[in-house]
């Protein structure tokens, strides 16, 4: 009994290593808070509870063009306690967040590049806790 | 019950060991049926530093286009490459060039709205990707209904940027990121095709185009670098030195960075941050010429593989 549960817990393991199923779905749900902007680019961030300061986080790198206003909206997917924080990084330099100083976490924030090149974008949960969420990048064009 | 047990746990194993394995597959993989028969055997994986900088670089195919439409050019399809026969891509290395050029072109049909030749396009995209094996990542059925309908652009450039997206994502985590390289060197010289045939076109060059263009400079710095890794292989290597060539047309591009005051303001419902440093381009004439025919050059080369 004790060999089978061990290899029932092993098979659970094993196949819950590999993927968040319904990321896809977010990231289609998502989208559609994006109004008149362009997608580029979508993120997806799964991570476990820490107690590690600063709370781990996931990295990406895009490029973003002179002249171009950036959006980048988050979802944090349901059943997860964790809020997605999303900063971005031009080097080692903050540029902007979606946490704010009042500790607010917006779900949009807008980007306006001075400055073409590699920028980062760094995907945390609030004090650690576990989540699940989608960031979507896109671009507003011109009128 | 332990029977019970042991037959979920029998059906998850079946189930976990279905999914894909990461799969590493050589350079020999990747030049396919080269008929020149040319091609050295080169069986290391890509290497870390080469997918970082392939990381660093992916950029939409559309926000050229994107550009091009703000700045009140008219849309031409003397810029995008006919399509005429792609089973003359008869390896994985031209296929992928190849796939990436139409990627790009198809960003600028989507943007200009133009679904008529998507179709077109939308095809040899299938032929080639499914002699990839990326076939999964297109939902060509739907790609297909939203084309025929001109009210669904929106969604129809979503769905083919988000195929391209999870495709790129796919080869990456499967030891298939030098495909994944070679569609961002397709798309990337496309993209960069379309918009200096524009300034080619245009007697008075607009600074905009103009600037992306030079900021291109970076871009190209990385692709070059990146292909350096694969010098050992001689289509890598070919590809490398167009990418040099490249490289070096763009000397005498300058960009300095001034320092302005940051600031923050709401657009469309959404706090917008405007950073403090301001970065100016600047393309001599003479280099913008030169970075014009080698754009041309290279971009030709890769569609008469």
């Amino acid at each position: 009994m004790r060999k089978a549960l061990a290899l029932l817990v092993m098979a659970l393991v094993f196949s819950a290593g590999s993927g968040w199923a319904q990321s896809d779905e977010l990231v289609n749900t998502c989208v559609l808070n994006i109004g008149n902007a362009t997608y580029m680019k979508d993120f997806k961030v799964k991570l476990q509870q820490s107690s590690v300061k600063p709370a781990p986080s996931s990295k990406f790198s895009i490029l973003f063009n002179k002249g171009t206003i950036y959006k980048l909206n988050t979802c944090n997917a349901d059943g997860y306690e964790g809020k997605a924080i999303v900063d971005l990084y031009d080097g080692n330099t903050k540029v902007t967040s979606n946490l704010q100083p009042d500790g607010e976490v917006k779900d949009a924030i807008g980007f306006f590049c001075q400055k073409s090149g590699v920028y980062k974008i760094d995907v945390s949960f609030k004090d650690g806790k576990e989540g699940a969420a989608v960031v979507i990048v896109s671009f507003m064009q011109k009128k | 019950m332990n029977k019970l047990i042991i037959v979920l746990a029998a059906i998850f194993l079946v189930l976990a060991s279905c999914k894909t394995e990461p799969k590493k597959e050589s350079f020999d993989d990747i030049l396919g049926d080269d008929s020149q028969g040319t091609s050295e055997v080169v069986t290391e994986e890509m290497p870390t530093e080469a997918l970082q900088v392939l990381q660093n670089i992916s950029s939409s195919p559309v926000e050229m286009a994107a550009l091009l439409q703000s700045t009140g050019v008219e849309f031409s399809e003397r810029y995008i490459t006919e399509i005429q026969d792609v089973d003359r891509y008869n390896t994985d290395f031209k296929r992928a060039l190849n796939l990436g050029i139409l990627g790009a072109d198809l960003g600028y049909l989507n943007m200009y709205k133009k679904t008529g030749p998507v179709m077109n396009n939308m095809q040899a995209i299938r032929k080639l990707s499914e002699e990839l094996r990326v076939q999964q990542f297109f939902d060509f059925q739907t790609i297909k209904r939203l084309a025929t309908n001109n009210e669904n652009i929106d969604s129809l450039m979503y769905i083919t940027l988000q195929s391209f997206n999870n495709m790129d994502t796919y080869l990456q985590q499967n030891g298939r990121s030098e495909v994944s390289a070679l569609i961002l060197c397709g798309t990337w010289i496309e993209g960069m095709y379309i918009a200096t045939q524009v300034l080619n076109d245009s007697k008075d060059k607009n600074p905009e185009i103009k600037e992306r263009i030079g900021d291109q400079k970076a871009i190209v710095e990385n692709l070059a670098t990146m292909l350096s890794y694969y010098k050992n292989n001689p289509q890598f290597q070919n590809l490398h030195k167009l990418f040099e060539e490249l490289l070096a047309s763009y000397e005498g591009v300058t960009t300095t960075i001034t320092q302005g005051e940051p600031e923050q303001r709401e657009i469309d419902g959404i706090l917008v941050v405007i950073p403090n440093e301001i970065s100016n381009t600047e393309v001599p004439d003479e280099t913008l010429d030169n970075i014009i025919s080698t754009v041309a050059k290279v971009r030709n080369n890769l569609i008469q593989l």
